[in-house]
């Protein structure tokens, strides 16, 4: 397990390191989508606010 | 880092669950990595994951919506498309590789019927041409220490590269050749010689490192003589001796457990 570690560690860590880059940017594109406030939610507020 | 992937979940299961897609993530990028980084399009990917990267962030730090909406429904697809356009050689090769997995039986079986058809010709041929050669297949037990005293070759089977090996005019015709996974692994290999008795005493060193390395191994070892250009299979530090084509054939079958008999030639091919 350790050798397998150590051989080619280097492509490895940077394998690594794009794997949490690339999850980190689209975790944030994903909630950045799921928190867009969708249409329905501002007619509302209109409708509330001019019964 | 860490900590912003942890508090981004908020519980343990949530680190648990990101922390698995980083790893499958990671895994993806290192199976991508080793099958395309010494080939003709790998500098042409890194170039394009490098812009698309670049645009990604530009796009997400400075808000520019159109661009990401470009970027994540146009660009994207267009990018997968144009990766497999150019990459259309190594991925057949890779689909390749699958097929020949022993989990795909059949295909790798008549593989493997090929190798022993090549290997029954060139041993036919070597002993023809009265040719001194020794062959070790590798089976469960690893013949490791035996390669690492030769010199390794890692090359594919072929009857013309036995006949170089083990022309007598060549560096690495003393010694044996080491066989795994249908491949010759190494060529001018040590192995021990065995110190019982023999029952023949006309029988070389080439056969007594045979019976050796069988004893010691579970590897099955072909030996061709010098001498009389007799072929013998040797097996738990037992010699058959004097073997015609057809029953080297059918013994290898037997102890590489290699059946012709079960591959469906047509369902195959076809």
């Amino acid at each position: 397990m350790k050798k397998w570690f150590l051989n080619n560690w280097l492509a490895k860590l940077m394998c690594l390191i794009l794997a949490i880059v690339v999850w980190i940017i689209i975790k944030k594109f994903v909630a950045a989508e799921e928190t867009t406030p969708r249409r329905s939610v501002p007619e509302q507020d209109i409708r509330r606010s001019h019964p | 880092m860490w900590e912003w992937i942890s508090s981004n979940g908020g519980s343990i299961k949530e680190f648990l669950r990101n922390s698995v897609e980083i790893a499958i993530l990671w895994l993806l990028f290192y199976q991508i990595y080793r099958a395309f980084h010494a080939t003709r399009g790998a500098r042409i990917m890194v170039g394009l994951v490098l812009c698309f990267m670049v645009l990604v962030l530009v796009t997400y730090f400075f808000h520019l919506n159109v661009i990401g909406w470009i970027l994540t429904r146009i660009l994207a697809p267009g990018v997968a498309i144009f990766l497999v356009v150019i990459f259309q050689p190594e991925l057949r090769m890779g689909l390749a590789k699958l097929g020949s997995h022993p989990l795909f039986s059949n295909i790798a079986k008549l593989h493997r019927v090929d190798f022993l058809d090549n290997f029954c010709k060139s041993v036919s041929l070597l002993s023809s041409k009265h040719c001194g050669a020794l062959f070790a297949f590798e089976r469960g037990i690893s013949l490791k220490q035996f390669i690492d005293t030769g010199v390794k070759t890692d090359a594919i089977f072929s009857p013309e590269l036995v006949s170089t090996i083990f022309h007598t005019k060549t560096a690495l015709h003393d010694g044996g050749v080491v066989i795994g996974s249908d491949k010759i692994l190494a060529a001018a290999c040590l192995f021990p010689v065995s110190q019982k008795e023999l029952s023949d005493r006309s029988l070389g060193l080439r056969h007594r490192a045979a019976v050796g390395l069988s004893e010691e191994t579970d590897a099955v070892l072909v030996i061709v003589s010098e001498e009389t250009g007799s072929i013998s299979i040797c097996v738990g530090g037992r010699l058959e001796r004097n073997l015609d084509g057809q029953q080297l054939r059918s013994r290898l079958e037997e102890l590489l457990n290699i059946s012709s008999n079960n591959v469906d030639y047509e369902k195959v091919v076809s």
